[in-house]
């Protein structure tokens, strides 16, 4: 008999829930994003990705191999390049973050689709979950991807194993890097979105968080502890410990790594109180 | 007209965004107060709150709150009306349209020149009074010189992101990349490229430029290598307000050329 | 005043609006009536200068409407969109339009309270509008179009969340509108309540112009149009017998399963007065009746065929 010409049945077998529902909000908002902006910003990371490539094939077929680059280390393809590589996306990833995140949660608060989403088998984490996934894959195209392509790029183009022996450890340097930078401002992002009332507004308060402290850091110079509000001060100093390179402030790096944790948890404790089905209106 | 200003700002006064703003300009009054409080602190490090004021105003207001102000308000000149799909009420009035645009400029130029005066005339004074009242007179100049400077560049920016929130779907992330990316870029260039930013016609009107441009080694060198043609303040005034009046117009242009699909309810 | 539309077209990229429409609006009610989509709502667009023809063009007694704000004095419109500044009061929310329409403050206030009372939104107008009702944030809409006294209104499904004594009023004044000289348009996909409004008709479907004229020629079309009636009843041989005993009945379906027939006839008047006649006369018990194409998208469905 065809299934519309069936009457009511009882169901015996087991109720269960998607085990993967972040996965799903995770690759529909992936899916969503995939536009010409987005498009546009990746193809500059990925345009970025070939002049430093361009420069690595440079460095290492010339300058390297000529004896130049042994004396000026600035040239040369050590961890302080791939290091540089990542903050010199910075601008670049704030963008994509923006365009990805700034509305994420602000549009699901508007347009009233919270409710939705938590009358089904939804809970907070797999939402909060799904979201960041999104935020950290477009992250990840702008800073990890492009820069373990580079190191790829640079030992594949090395004559021995030298360099990899030497630098075998900077691809978890990058990963961790990138994805330290992705956490911190993706769980700040979330909970800017979750609190603000739409996309401009997420957006001027992130761009005001992220660069308020830094011009504050530059005003106040002279006391180094200033800069353990700026997070991108704050990211620099853990990267430097992750990449093995000189400290570039004169904050203590264990500081660094507290502050970036508290930024972290006070996002997230925003978020678990701003994601709810219900809004009560006073 | 008269009324239409006072209606948009009426409108201004009771938006969350103004709201918004004015808390966020609190926070150099904030961090004035912070530091007035630990001032003993900072004249142990040689540090005085007076020395501090030129590059409080010039990073925190110039380079700060200015911008993101002006991005915040002017990107929602013409896209709130469209949002909040009240431009049919304003349209279909006996309006010249550039009069409704010229009314939500003026409104938005007073209330981002007013939320700034009241912002850096409080952080004026508290880092000026650590020198007791004679400190305060004494730099009163430098206050309104920095005031002005605040209000021609509103009078710049506010049309500039009008008219990308006329035209473009993401007004605000165009607004910050070319605040944070174009201007913060190509001024830190040595040489003319600085001529094609808005914030280096504002630089030259700035009080007390070449003691915050000293502090900067970096950029100072580079001055010297390459020096950016020199401009006059007159100059300068000129440039901006031409760049001002051409933004206003092109602004005004639009709303006679562009038409708003409204989402329907 | 009178209302040109000549060869208007508007597309949005491949999406057509309206398609080549041609009509003239004279003083009194005209009534758009269309389904959902149908493109009312873009010629209201077009009429009032919010939208710039593609192609052709509107005037208002001879003048051109796009980018021509002086002949938006002589028109009121009341859109469909709920969207207000929410923080107003209704009587400010009024007096502020009137006062955009370049009246004084003594005159506009004058005219708003006016259009407050007309309304009925007297009790309310000092309330903010965010505090409305659907019905009020409507009736103070339609105030805020007829404060000025426009020579021309255009209303866009005005008695949308209204009450039914919110509706009756508001029609009326509509009605009273059109007969003191104004050019009223209206625009509602329900027919039943343009018919009360007025006589005048344009029937739009898919941006273009199906029927044009008095509503009493369409209902005529309607009247012609075959129509289906389904009965369940306890005898259907015998009902059916008798019902092709009249030429109005064109045929006759039935289901012996479900105890049913439906009929196509031409003249549903005729046919729903004789139906309880024969039902009595022959001791046929009819347990449901109903008619699955009796509405507006199935008389569209047959014009545009």
């Amino acid at each position: 008999m065809p299934i519309y010409e069936e009457t009511y049945r009882s169901w015996h077998g087991q109720l269960v829930t998607a085990p993967r529902t972040w996965w799903v909000i995770a690759k529909t908002g992936v899916r969503l994003l995939w536009k010409k902006w987005m498009i546009i910003l990746l193809m500059a990371a990925f345009g970025s990705l070939i002049g430093h490539g361009i420069y690595i094939y440079f460095v290492t077929r010339g300058l390297e191999q000529t004896g130049v680059g042994q004396m000026m280390s600035e040239f040369r393809i050590n961890p302080g390049f791939f290091e540089g590589f990542i903050q010199r996306h910075w601008l670049l990833l704030i963008i994509v973050l923006l365009l990805a995140g700034a509305g994420i949660i602000a549009n699901d608060r508007k347009f009233k689709a919270l409710t939705i989403y938590f009358s089904k088998p939804v809970g907070f984490w797999d939402y909060t979950l799904g979201k960041f996934c999104v935020l950290c894959f477009y992250g990840c195209l702008v800073t990890l991807l492009p820069a373990l392509l580079l190191f790829l790029f640079r030992v594949l183009l090395a004559t021995d194993a030298s360099y990899l022996k030497q630098y075998y450890w900077i691809p978890f340097s990058i990963t961790g890097y990138s994805l330290l930078i992705i956490l911190t401002l993706g769980s700040v992002l979330l909970a800017i979105s979750a609190s603000a009332r739409g996309t401009r507004s997420a957006a001027i308060l992130f761009f005001g968080l992220l660069y308020f402290p830094d011009l504050l850091r530059q005003i106040l110079s002279r006391i180094p502890e200033v800069g353990l509000i700026a997070l991108n001060a704050d990211l620099q100093q853990a990267g430097s410990l992750l990449f093995e390179l000189e400290r570039p402030f004169r904050f203590s790096v264990v500081w660094a790594f507290v502050a970036l944790l508290v930024v972290v948890i006070l996002s997230f404790l925003l978020l678990r109180a701003k994601v709810k089905p219900t809004e009560v209106v006073r | 007209m008269g009324f239409l200003v006072g209606f948009f700002l009426k409108n201004g006064i009771h938006s969350r965004r103004t709201i918004w703003m004015a808390i966020l300009s609190l926070i150099p009054v904030g961090c004035s107060l912070i530091l007035w409080l630990v001032r003993t602190l900072l004249e142990r490090e040689g540090v005085s709150l007076v020395s501090l004021y030129p590059q409080m105003s010039f990073f925190l207001f110039l380079h700060f709150l200015l911008p993101l102000m002006s991005v915040f308000i002017g990107a929602a000149v013409i896209a709130d009306e469209v949002e909040e799909r009240t431009l049919p009420y304003l349209i279909t009035r006996p309006l010249p349209r550039r009069n409704i645009v010229l009314a939500k400029l003026m409104s938005g130029t007073m209330t981002v020149a007013f939320i700034l005066f009241v912002s850096l005339a409080l952080t004026y004074t508290l880092m000026m009074l650590s020198q007791g009242v004679s400190g305060w007179t004494s730099n009163l100049t430098i206050l309104l010189q920095s005031m002005g400077v605040l209000i021609l560049g509103t009078m710049v920016y506010l049309p500039l992101f009008g008219l990308l929130g006329g035209i473009l779907n993401r007004p605000v992330l165009a607004g910050l990349l070319f605040i944070f990316g174009w201007e913060s870029t190509v001024g830190m260039f040595p040489g003319n490229a600085k001529l094609f930013t808005v914030v280096h016609y504002l630089h030259v009107l700035f009080p007390r430029m070449q003691q915050i441009r000293l502090r900067n080694a970096q950029s100072a060198l580079l001055d010297m290598v390459l020096p950016a043609k020199q401009i006059a303040p007159v100059t300068a005034i000129l440039i901006l307000i031409i760049m001002s009046a051409i933004f206003v117009g092109l602004l005004s242009a639009l709303l006679y050329v562009k038409e708003y699909r409204l989402e329907q309810s | 005043m009178k209302i040109d539309v000549l060869n208007l077209s508007k597309w949005y990229g491949q999406v057509i609006g309206v398609n080549n429409l041609n009509f003239i609006i004279e003083p009194g009610v005209t009534g758009f009536l269309g389904p959902n989509g149908a493109g009312k709502t873009t010629l209201l667009r077009l009429l009032t200068g919010q939208l710039r023809p593609s192609k052709g063009q509107v005037a208002i007694d001879g003048e051109i409407v796009w980018n021509n704000h002086e002949i938006l004095r002589k028109v009121g419109y009341c859109p469909e969109m709920d969207a207000f500044w929410s923080y107003l009061t209704g009587w400010e929310f009024v007096c502020s339009t009137m006062r955009m329409h370049g009246f004084t403050n003594a005159e506009a206030e004058e005219r708003s309270q006016k259009a407050i009372e007309t309304m009925d939104m007297a009790e309310a107008q000092h309330k903010r509008i965010g505090g409305y009702s659907k019905g009020m944030r409507q009736r103070i809409k339609m105030a805020q179009a007829i404060a000025h006294d426009p020579d021309i209104l255009f209303l866009d499904e005005p008695l949308n969340g209204m009450d039914p004594l919110g509706r009756h009023t508001t029609m009326q004044l509509i009605k009273q509108l059109g007969q003191d000289g104004k050019t009223v348009v209206v625009s509602s996909h329900v027919l039943h309540e343009v018919e009360q409004m007025t006589d005048t008709i344009l029937l739009i479907n898919h941006g273009r112009l199906l029927a044009e004229g008095n509503i009493y020629e369409i209902r005529r079309l309607i009247d012609t149009h075959p129509l289906q009636v389904t009965i369940r009843c306890d005898n259907v041989n015998v009902l059916t017998a008798k019902l092709l005993e009249f030429d109005d009945v064109m045929s006759v379906q039935f289901d012996r399963e479900r105890n049913q027939l439906t009929v196509e006839t031409n003249r549903p008047d005729d046919f729903h007065l004789r139906l309880p006649k024969i039902a009595l006369d022959n001791g046929i018990r009819i347990h449901s009746l109903w008619s699955p194409d009796e509405n507006l998208e199935a008389v569209f469905d047959y014009l545009v065929r």
